[in-house]
């Protein structure tokens, strides 16, 4: 795992977004899901994202998560254009630079903890013995070292967010984007999940978090706020909101 | 990833759903075990008669009235040749025309046949009477059970003696000796001279051990009769037996014309029969195939029904890494695995099958129907596969994570 001094926040981008839109064709209309928008984290930052239903929010996950292509713009990972990689140097990128943390938790059913966390090093090609023991690693230090056999369905919420963390971390990525990932907690373990991540960050991960609950986004180092697919603006500590 | 990964995801997947797999390969297992039973029944047939024209002797030259072969290849027109035999026999100058190509020929056997009834006692029964020379068990190899074959000089002076088929024998005597016995066969009384090993039926056909064996003499005498219905020449084991034919053929077309008689050896009429043969096995294989791909419809629609089911799933491997064509072949082994485990599954059947028909049927399991039913099986789930598989690989991850 990542051993970073939080200091170095203001070091080196690793994602930079310039210029990028996102507009697709719903039947006859053009929809513009993200207006042309900069944007640019350095290793080790913690900023979120947010804004109401329909901003953009999800767009600008899936754009800057390489899960989708922008209409316009260029988009830089440490440093290398990456706007024009196919299909499957996009999903190597997904796969080594980048880690998910779904609102859905998003783990196979009938599939072990333990598996589920080393799911993406089956496609980096790994070997088991050792896919096993990275995951088992971190199932430990995310508190979930005796619930390695068990299956999605017999973790609490909370625990299977647990395991969708300690999946995003087992490839050590470079990004980490963590999409409303206590939309379906309970408070208690809604603070637990957030205590994570921030002990992540601690760690000198970086990490874009997508909300639309302010409460969580004040736990960034940096608030940007889109309405109607605009980057409205951008807030640091200590948070000072209008309406 | 490797493929030992992709076959263990693939592997994990079916095992998943367990009862569903099991029916989706149940349509591969009846095609590829009525396949493979049916291609071993017709290969099992083909050894069998293949196995008893050997045993008739591979020295014999077959000579019979009408043209038996057609010129395209095969057995001629029923109604052709039976007219020609009906119209045309042989006699007695042909056997002794025959006899003369010492070169050639060592023994000639002939026969006529009639129907008759014969009696013991109060037991009759009904049964074809074959009236040969002495030869004729040399030249078409009748073992006997007990007793003796009749002899030249009985065959010469026409005496009444008889040879009884092993069911005759049965049916007539039961556990008495029938040895020395009086026996009447029409009006006439004859002793039994010998009693015939069993030979078996012909698949449901007539018996071959329905039958009693005569002197041509008697016969002719009895019958009045000289006709003779078939020769077969025994050629000489020291010249190539197509030599033979050529000799008989030139001999016999002195007398007759080229269309009033055939000569030929075993492997001439053994060869379209296997013809025949392997065209009805092809045929059988191939309505059982029908089966087969009626199965391959049954993977492609549970596959697709899969990838349904398993679309955000798809959409995660894909966030997580997954190439397109990653998620192809995991889907593509997942279809083959199916159908390759259905396919070993009804190869089982098959055999089993086969083993179980055997002492009624000569079913025979060969290696090129093994692996007939192992590719076809393969190429089943990879050909009914791939459409579920491309569908899969071409899903967007987003529109896949989102699907509910």
């Amino acid at each position: 795992m990542k051993k970073k001094a939080n200091k170095m926040a203001n070091s080196q981008p690793v994602l930079k977004l310039d210029n990028v839109c996102k507009s697709y064709q719903l039947g006859t209309q053009l929809i513009r899901a993200l207006e042309c928008i900069d944007f640019t984290i350095n290793e080790g930052e913690f900023v979120a994202v947010i804004g109401p239903s329909g901003s953009g929010k999800s767009t600008f996950l899936q754009v800057a998560s390489m899960l989708a292509e922008p209409s316009q713009g260029k988009i830089f990972l440490k440093g290398q254009d990456v706007t024009s990689y196919n299909e499957v140097q996009r999903a190597r990128l997904r796969n080594q630079e980048i880690g998910f943390i779904f609102q859905q938790f998003n783990l196979l059913a009938r599939t072990s903890a333990l598996d589920n966390v080393a799911l993406p090093l089956v496609y980096a090609g790994v070997e088991m013995s050792e896919r096993h023991q990275r995951a088992e690693s971190l199932l430990k230090k995310v508190g979930l070292g005796d619930r390695l056999k068990n299956k999605p369905n017999e973790l609490s919420g909370g625990q299977q967010q647990r395991v969708a963390i300690a999946r995003a971390l087992i490839n050590d990525p470079s990004i980490i984007f963590a999409d409303e990932p206590t939309g379906n907690l309970d408070s208690k373990t809604n603070k637990e999940v957030m205590g994570l991540l921030q002990q992540l960050h601690k760690d000198g991960r970086t990490i874009i978090l997508v909300t639309h609950e302010l409460n969580l986004a004040k736990t960034a180092q940096r608030i940007i706020t889109l309405r109607d697919g605009q980057l409205l603006a951008e807030y640091k500590p200590p948070y000072k909101f209008k309406d | 990833m490797n493929f030992t990964n992709t076959l263990a995801i693939a592997i994990k997947a079916i095992f998943t759903n367990k009862v569903r797999s099991a029916l989706t390969m149940l349509g591969v297992i009846i095609g590829v075990s009525s396949v493979v039973m049916l291609i071993s029944l017709g290969k099992g047939l083909e050894a069998f008669v293949v196995q008893s024209f050997e045993d008739l002797g591979s020295n014999n030259i077959y000579i019979t009235p009408g043209n038996l072969f057609s010129e395209e290849g095969g057995f001629s027109s029923i109604q052709n040749s039976a007219l020609r035999a009906k119209s045309f026999s042989f006699d007695k100058t042909d056997v002794k025309e025959l006899r003369r190509l010492r070169q050639y020929v060592e023994k000639v056997a002939y026969y006529n046949a009639q129907s008759d009834t014969i009696r013991f006692l109060t037991n009759t029964k009904q049964t074809s009477i074959i009236g040969s020379n002495a030869d004729y068990n040399q030249v078409l190899i009748t073992s006997l059970n007990k007793g003796r074959w009749f002899t030249n000089s009985e065959d010469e002076n026409g005496e009444r003696v008889v040879v009884l088929g092993h069911e005759v024998a049965d049916e007539l005597f039961g556990k008495v000796d029938p040895l020395s016995k009086k026996v009447r066969i029409g009006a006439v009384t004859f002793t039994v001279v010998g009693v015939a090993e069993k030979k078996g039926g012909g698949f449901g056909g007539p018996s071959f051990d329905n039958v009693i064996y005569i002197p041509f003499e008697t016969l002719s005498r009895i019958y009045n009769t000289n006709d003779i219905m078939d020769m077969t020449v025994k050629s000489r084991g020291d010249i190539e037996i197509a030599d033979a034919i050529t000799a008989v053929e030139a001999n016999m077309l002195k007398r007759y014309k080229d269309d009033e008689f055939s000569a030929y050896d075993q492997t001439e009429i053994l060869n379209v029969i296997q013809d025949i043969l392997s065209m009805i096995t092809i045929t059988l294989g191939g309505i059982a195939a029908i089966s087969l791909l009626v199965g391959g419809i049954g993977i492609m629609n549970i596959m697709l029904v899969s990838v349904t089911e398993r679309t955000k799933e798809i959409g995660l491997r894909k966030a997580l890494g997954a190439t397109p064509n990653q998620i192809l072949i995991q889907f593509l082994i997942e279809a083959a695995f199916l159908s390759i485990l259905g396919g070993v599954i009804g190869l089982g059947l098959a055999f089993v099958g086969s083993l179980a028909v055997q002492p009624i049927f000569p079913a025979k399991v060969t290696i090129e129907s093994v692996l007939l039913a192992f590719g076809v099986s393969t190429a089943v789930g990879l050909i009914f596969g791939a459409a579920p598989a491309s569908r899969a690989s071409r899903l967007s991850p987003i529109e896949a994570l989102r699907y509910e």
